[in-house]
């Protein structure tokens, strides 16, 4: 506003007055009078300077809250707002399409509203609030195990503190860790985002961990990998190989033998992302010298079922009756119990009973014939058998699986019984059965109860389960058995229309002749009278095989009957074959108890057995933890794509000239050999054809200055870690 | 024998400078043992850097602060302010990393801070050497006096003009070509940005050049003249550089409760966002 003193009232304004500074008003003069004191004429009343100046911080400050609820308040660009930074690429990916979402998807209060985050802040989080590691693991638990996620290397307490078992901390350590604090951990657990730092651009390795920071929780201090690495402790032969192979009798007699050249790229070859050496396939590698081994050791076949022979007069003597029994497989005790049969006869608690004080090599053989109890256990074991041949029959492969789970609690899933007994349906029990021991269900179908659970194991793959009911012990079986035109050798189950024809109307009917009586090869019909049992008469089978069988009949692989022996057995395929795999692994994986030397349990039986192809001779087999026997069927003893402590990518290392040549690295001694080194359970109690590397070894490069040589250069922090 | 420490180098200074680089080295040191133990030195910066952002603040509003109102000097808190100020700086470095935030929120909080802190290191300066060079213009003028002393000059001038064209009508076709527009009108922008004398000489030599018309009495008035031109641009050099001492507080003050607002805000978002422990 102007106003025009007058020139009393301008001197009084101004000409007299002194203007302060925090005065709320200022007076402007426009215009003063011509004496020398200059008193104003014309003046103008304006805001003063300190007035202006706390008006404009009003503004800004009101400017700046303003703007922040808003921001704050609109979903839509709140996320935005707040971000304090680019996430790493990968995360950023993820949450690109998550919209409102975005926070929330790692940090529990993301979708709060400000009031509740300053509630968060001052007063802690609420109980039920999920922990940004929780969220993390949202995401990561496929890659790593929830259970131990926060734990120190991912691995639980227990197992951690073994491995740290006997590490000790000199007085010097332990005052340069006085300039450390612990590290940040909550109940002994350390959250994700105590290394992973987020928010930090797009190119951030979240996975960046410094030498130091290890040291956080390693008291042991180190300078670096050259000067005080501990020694690597007979790296990287800390186990043998899976593949029991000696390269000192290869190198040095085998392939000089053969007049070839021992190049170590013939076995072993690059992965596809370079950094491992993997053996190459058995066909690349081994076949050309060691299929047709395996061919000839695996003809013999894994028996499932095979009828001993019974000493008759022995057990006629001590007055015992066992009912029909072909005649062919009469004469001395003899014949072996296979192994995976005597498995599935310890489900009958009187078999168990005799087997229990049997040596788990039994053979019908060791029955003395003048010994009472040796042939009452032959009659009690020929009674479970044939329970055991009747169940099969009227169940079919359910009962292979419920006699496994009675015997070793192992419930088998389809696939797994699939595994064991693909292609073997009741049809072939049955066909065996009507042709070995056609009285059967007269004779023990009233033992054998009904099982339930037998019911649940609907194949899908072959819909072959065979429903009892459609199971019929018949005269007329009988008859079609023996209207059948006769035919040579064993069947070949699983090739033969007949194993999916349900009952063995069809199956060529003969007599029975045993190869290993010759005398009831003459006899068709053998009866063996009981004075104590009239109603037990010991028949023959009225039907008779053909022909014995052929063991050089290439084209039959799969489920056989061999009538010649009286066995039901598997004719495998030849190297790596599925279902000889899928025994010895369920064996492996109930022997649990067995010593740690190879042939004295069932597991060392199955193994020893004629017909595995002498599996054991190049597949080692590891007795895990829990203690169940892992057989390495592959080269690898762990799984690539899980992060142990260490890890080496030979990739780098091969491009240099020096490192190409493997002995650059793998010293071999031709003179040590190690073929008994694969015989044991334990994969640690070895010794290697190589020599372990050293640290010198490795820093000759790794070295300050040089090449990395950093902890996690070859060190994994997350142990048991999956690749993503 | 040691030549005497000069002005700037006062025993004061010296040990404020002392403590200030020995209590931020303290600082780097345990961000760093924080750091390198995974612990998060983020929340230990950060407190400290809102605490900082406290005491600076209490600076201005101690007189109406009962409770801190008779705690210390005026030059303690003054001294207070300057060295809590500067080691915000390293602060906030170590809070951020040494790196420039590239989210929104904490992109503005740091033009924010800086804003305030470069224009309190700005006012720092200035208040250090203008006062010295306002003196060696020509004494102490208010700055609240600037407006009606400007005016003063020029009805003066006016004066001595209208006294002058009663025999000559040199002085006042001078007065109405040049001088009137620098003696009746606010100087220009270039002025306020970088006050300098060259306009002042060039018109006093121009009205030198007008005696060879003048009579000596006449060119008596016009020395009186160059004095009022010489006096106006020291009027106009007071005011621009008062004015900077005045406006450079616009600035910092007017930022400093934004800036504390969002630190505030800043603050429980970090704790909200880190959620429950582990």
């Amino acid at each position: 506003m102007i106003k025009k003193n007058s020139r009393k009232s301008s001197m009084k304004s101004i000409g007299s007055s002194y203007q302060r500074p925090h005065d709320k008003w200022q007076e402007i003069v426009l215009e003063v009078d011509g004496t020398d004191d200059g008193s104003a004429v014309v003046s103008r009343k304006t805001r003063s300077l300190r007035w202006r100046r706390w008006m404009f911080t009003l503004s800004v400050t009101a400017f700046t809250f303003g703007a922040m609820m808003i921001g704050l308040g609109t979903p839509s660009i709140r996320n935005e707002l707040l971000a304090p930074g680019d996430l790493c690429s990968s995360h950023a990916q993820i949450l690109a399409g998550q919209g409102a979402d975005r926070c929330a998807a790692c940090h529990p209060g993301g979708h709060d509203s400000f009031s509740q985050w300053t509630s968060t802040a001052l007063l802690g989080p609420e109980v039920d609030m999920p922990t940004q590691s929780q969220l993390c693991m949202k995401c990561h638990e496929q890659s790593i195990d929830s259970q131990w996620a926060m734990n120190p290397h991912s691995v639980d307490p227990a197992t951690l503190s073994t491995w740290a078992d006997g590490q000790t901390v000199s007085i010097a350590d332990r005052i340069k860790g006085l300039a450390r604090l612990p590290a940040p951990t909550h109940a002994g657990e350390i959250a994700c985002s105590v290394c992973h730092r987020e928010h930090h651009g797009s190119e951030n390795d979240l996975t960046e961990l410094t030498d130091q920071q290890c040291q956080v929780c390693h008291q042991q201090a180190y300078h670096s990998f050259e000067i005080d690495h501990p020694p690597l402790d007979n790296y990287p032969l800390k186990r043998r190989s899976s593949i029991a192979f000696d390269h000192a009798s290869h190198s040095g007699k085998h392939f000089p033998g053969a007049k070839q050249a021992f190049d170590c790229a013939k076995c072993h070859v690059a992965d596809g992302s370079n950094s491992v050496q993997k053996l190459a396939s058995f066909e690349q590698s081994c076949a050309e010298c060691h299929q047709q081994k395996i061919e000839v050791m695996s003809e013999p076949g894994l028996a499932l079922l095979a009828l001993p022979t019974l000493d008759m007069t022995a057990i006629e003597a001590q007055g015992a009756n066992v009912g029909g029994w072909p005649l062919a497989a009469t004469g001395d005790f003899d014949g072996p119990l296979p192994p995976v049969m005597r498995l599935l006869l310890l489900s009958d608690p009187e078999a168990k009973k005799v087997l229990d004080q049997k040596d788990v090599q039994f053979d019908f053989s060791d029955l003395d014939p003048d010994e009472a109890k040796d042939v009452a256990d032959s009659v009690t074991l020929v009674w479970s058998i044939k329970r055991l041949m009747f169940e099969l029959a009227r169940d079919g492969q359910p009962a292979i699986a419920r006699r496994i789970k009675e015997v070793t609690g192992v419930q088998l899933d389809s696939a797994e019984l699939q595994g064991l007994a693909s292609a073997l349906e009741a049809s072939v029990f049955q066909g065996s059965a009507n042709r070995w021991l056609p009285d059967l269900k007269a004779e023990v179908g009233g033992q054998v109860p009904d099982y339930p659970e037998a019911a649940k194991y609907k194949l899908e793959a072959s819909g072959s389960l065979l429903a009892k009911q459609d199971f019929e012990w018949s005269s007329q079986t009988l008859a079609a058995l023996q209207d059948q035109p006769e035919r040579d050798g064993s069947e070949w189950l699983a090739k033969n229309p007949l194993a999916g024809d349900g009952v063995a109307a069809t199956v060529s009917a003969g007599a029975v002749s045993s190869g290993q009586s010759g005398d009831a090869k003459q006899a068709p019909v053998a009866k063996v009278e009981s004075s104590r049992a009239p109603t037990a008469k010991v028949k023959a089978n009225q039907a008779k095989p053909a022909s014995v069988w052929q063991p050089n009949d290439k084209s039959a692989v799969g489920w056989v009957r061999d009538d010649g022996r009286f066995q039901l057995r598997y004719q495998p395929t030849g190297h790596a074959d599925g279902t000889l795999k899928s025994w010895i692994d369920l064996v492996g994986r109930i022997s649990v108890e067995e010593n740690e030397s190879d042939d004295t349990g069932l597991f060392g039986l199955l193994m020893a057995n004629e017909g595995m192809g002498d599996c054991r001779r190049c597949h080692t087999a590891d007795r895990q933890g829990d203690g169940r026997l892992l057989v390495n069927w592959g080269p690898e003893y762990r799984d690539p794509t899980v992060a142990s402590f260490t890890r080496f990518s030979h990739g780098p290392h091969l491009t240099l000239p020096q490192l190409r040549d493997c002995s650059g690295c793998h010293q071999m001694n031709s003179e040590q050999g190690n073929q008994d080194s694969f015989v044991g359970f334990d994969p640690q109690e070895f010794h290697s054809n190589f020599a372990a590397l050293t640290v010198s070894d490795c820093a000759s490069c790794h070295r300050s200055g040089s090449t990395s040589n950093s902890c996690t250069q070859c060190h994994n922090y997350h142990v048991g870690m999956r690749s993503e | 024998m040691p030549s005497k420490p000069t002005a700037y180098l006062t025993r004061r200074r010296i040990r404020n400078c002392v403590l200030l680089v020995l209590a931020l080295s303290l600082l780097a040191f345990v961000v760093h043992v924080l750091n390198q133990s995974l612990w998060h030195s983020v929340f230990l910066t950060g407190y400290l850097l809102l605490g900082s952002f406290f005491v600076l603040t209490l600076f201005g509003m101690r007189k109406r602060l009962s409770f801190i109102a008779n705690v210390g000097t005026a030059s303690f808190w003054m001294q207070l302010h300057i060295y809590v100020g500067l080691a915000t700086f390293g602060m906030f470095a170590m809070h951020v990393r040494w790196r420039i935030p590239d989210g929104i929120f904490e992109g503005t909080l740091t033009v924010l801070f800086l804003i305030v802190a470069i224009s309190g290191v700005y006012g720092l300066l200035i208040s250090r050497t203008y006062p010295s060079k306002l003196t060696s213009w020509g004494g102490e003028v208010v700055f609240e006096e600037i407006p009606r002393l400007r005016v003063q000059l020029a009805a003066k001038a006016r004066q001595l003009v209208l006294q002058a064209s009663e025999t000559t009508d040199v002085l006042g076709q001078f007065y109405v070509n040049r001088l009137a527009e620098f003696l009746e009108n606010p100087r220009s922008w270039g002025f306020w940005v970088n006050p300098n004398g060259r306009l002042k000489r060039k018109l006093v030599a121009e009205i030198g050049d007008l005696d060879r018309y003048l009579t000596t009495d006449q060119r008596q008035l016009g020395q009186e003249l160059s004095k009022i031109v010489e006096q106006r641009d020291r009027l106009d050099y007071h005011r621009a550089l008062q004015g900077r001492l005045k406006v450079w507080l616009f600035v910092h003050i007017g930022f400093t409760y934004s800036l504390l607002l969002l630190s505030l805000v800043h603050a429980v978002m970090a704790h909200a966002f880190l959620g429950a422990a582990g």
